[in-house]
């Protein structure tokens, strides 16, 4: 599961996310990290069951974190792909991949929402989830 | 060795009565490699009639020639645009060619010449602007009205070259990102690109272009169309044979012709092409058989920006469609361009129509050319250097020089650059007018405050194109040509450079 935490400015000098992790014993993947003058955001990915990911989710939660599960990021149009794969390699979490019988597929679980396979879509069937 | 073309297993009188009478043995091409490995060639070749490929890729090399009728009152359109992409008009009245990558004038390149050709398939209605002279007999000087493709007398696609026997797969040795022609280029050999449809490509079904010539029928963007003849850079001895086609646009289909983009490269047309390759003697039985692990194609360093890139290493179909290939000793992930899905789709469609009996065979009125010398462009050889171009007898300032000396050597001499010499001649810094100016501005009187001491000069025997690079990456418009001693022989600027005369036009 892919979460997305957003840290207050009132937090950026505590170890929130280490201490969670440490204290849930779940590893966190951190999948992207932005810091700005007044707030941090980051996607993680904990590939854990329901029980540890819910116990992970709380403590960040006592540590002051907005935590956000996230669904697929990116939408494909049916219609309009051909499957051409222009996008495969451009994935850096391997989200995009095809069938053995050459479908493009997205692997909601896996996306971080980067972007970068939209504008290299050539027929632009890839955009950003609403 | 039988002759070229021979019908030594099946003629098509023989394929086109077995398609009449309902019986004829119609294969995908990858079913008859799958076919041919398990009962042996021969017997594949004798058990089926007819091998159907298949293709859905980017054709750049792809338009349209349409036919509007005349308005009244008439134009002769000199200039045309359907939805604001120019498309060619130096033909007679109302005919125009548009073009796959003719980019529209006010979406730039997110929507060309092949999004238009997408539409009018999709019977959509496609907006035409046309300037004309005005004469005695095409009064008119100005059209504007929308068309859709039933209001069009002809639409016709015509792709100069299509159908790439093969094509180069593509990396980037470089440390920056590529946008290219074969998809986005990751830095540091990130990815790898390759386009084709592998065991189902037409042309390599036919290697001999034993039956694909002048007249072959075949499927195009999802209706009938015709081999017309051979492509443009149609270079089969090295094993990139392009054919020229033609259909009628009004029978297509927007499933089988799309527009597309290529990111920060332009826009194109994906085409959906198949050619049914009828299985007339041994070679041709052979050629169908081939398998992705025996087509292929070379891997070129796209990071070198020159008509000769270096290939890093040969490959094959196989390896191209595993995922991953090795480059210089590394896994490196592959991305294909085309759609083997679509290409699958197309040799699927075309087995159709011919087992309903609704395809026949054509034999070739003439076979294309298998041998065909491959030139590079004829470009000028004569290098034009700095000696060719700059001025000479400049005005020079010595170093002690004051600033009001300086300005009224500049003054009315047409140029702006002032290399500044030391005693012995020696380029020692430069001040241009901009410096005169600001030494104004600060009250300065001295030119050393305003002379700058780190010059870019040049010899007399530098190619030209090195000053534009030099001028370009210092932002600057012009610099001192110095001897070996480091005298000042002279001065050249961007001016000097984009003269006609720098261009080759006296």
């Amino acid at each position: 599961m892919r979460l997305r935490l957003r840290f207050s400015q009132a937090n950026v000098l505590r170890p929130i996310l280490s201490t969670s992790v440490l204290k849930s014993g779940v590893a966190a993947n951190i999948l992207e990290a932005k810091i700005t003058s007044t707030s941090g955001e980051m996607v993680v990915d904990a590939q854990v069951g329901e029980a540890e990911l819910s116990r992970f989710v709380e403590l960040l939660r006592e540590g002051g974190v907005l935590v956000e599960e996230l669904a697929a990021a990116v939408e494909i149009d049916p219609e309009s792909c051909t499957s051409c794969g222009a996008c495969v390699t451009l994935c850096p979490t391997g989200a995009l991949s095809f069938t053995p019988s050459w479908k493009l597929c997205l692997d909601g679980r896996l996306c971080i929402e980067c972007g970068r396979c939209i504008p290299s879509c050539p027929v632009r069937a890839i955009r950003m989830a609403e | 060795l039988t002759a070229r073309g021979a019908e030594s297993i099946r003629t098509y009188e023989e394929v086109n009565k077995r398609i009449e009478q309902g019986g004829a043995v119609v294969m995908t091409a990858d079913d008859f490699v799958e076919l041919a490995r398990s009962k042996g060639l021969e017997a594949a070749a004798s058990e089926v009639d007819v091998v159907t490929t298949g293709t859905f890729g980017a054709m750049c090399s792809s338009g349209a020639f349409l036919n509007f009728g005349h308005s009244d009152p008439p134009i002769r359109m000199k200039k045309c645009w359907l939805n604001e992409v120019p498309s060619y008009a130096g033909l007679a009245a109302v005919d125009t060619y548009i073009g796959a990558t003719s980019a529209s004038e006010v979406l730039g390149i997110e929507y060309g010449g092949g999004h238009v050709i997408e539409d009018l398939a999709s019977k959509k209605e496609v907006h035409l602007r046309a300037e004309g002279r005005g004469t005695d007999c095409y009064p008119r000087r100005f059209l504007e009205t929308s068309v859709t493709l039933e209001d069009l007398n002809q639409a016709t696609l015509l792709n100069p070259r299509n159908g790439y026997e093969r094509y180069n797969a593509a990396t980037n040795t470089g440390t920056k990102e590529l946008h290219t022609y074969m998809g986005t280029l990751l830095p540091r050999t990130g990815n790898v690109t390759y386009s084709g449809s592998g065991e189902l490509s037409p042309i390599y079904k036919d290697l001999g272009f034993e039956t694909i010539g002048i007249g072959t029928r075949i499927f195009l963007g999802g209706g009938i169309g015709y081999v017309i003849g051979e492509g443009t850079q149609h270079n089969p001895e090295n094993r990139m044979g392009t054919l020229m086609v033609k259909g009628d646009l009004k029978r297509m289909s927007p499933r089988f012709l799309r527009g597309a983009t290529f990111l920060d490269y332009g826009p194109t047309l994906y085409v959906g092409l198949g050619i049914p390759i009828p299985i007339i003697n041994l070679d041709v039985a052979r050629s169908a058989a081939l398998s992705d692990s025996e087509i292929l194609t070379e891997i070129k360093d796209y990071s070198v920006a020159s008509r000769d890139r270096p290939s890093l290493r040969q490959v094959d179909y196989a390896k191209l469609k595993s995922g991953a290939v090795e480059v210089n000793g590394r896994s490196v992930p592959t991305s294909p361009l085309s759609s083997f899905g679509l290409a699958k789709e197309v040799a699927v469609e075309l087995k159709s129509w011919i087992e309903k009996g609704s395809f026949f065979l054509s034999r070739p009125a003439e076979l294309l050319a298998d041998r065909r010398e491959f030139k590079p462009m004829k470009t000028d050889t004569r290098r034009l250097r700095v000696k060719d171009v700059m001025s000479v007898g400049v005005p020079v300032a010595r170093s002690g020089f004051t600033v009001k000396a300086a300005a009224s050597l500049l003054q009315g001499r047409g140029t702006d650059h002032l290399p500044v010499v030391d005693e012995a001649g020696k380029l020692v810094g430069i001040v241009t007018s901009w410096d005169i100016s600001k030494a104004v501005a600060i009250g300065s009187e001295d030119l050393p405050s305003v002379t700058t001491t780190k010059v870019v000069s040049f010899r007399e025997d530098d190619a030209i194109d090195k000053v534009a690079d030099l001028l370009t990456t210092h932002g600057i418009s012009g610099g001192p040509v110095v001897d070996a001693d480091g005298r000042v022989v002279g001065l050249v600027t961007i001016s000097d450079i984009t003269r006609p005369r720098a261009r080759g036009r006296k």
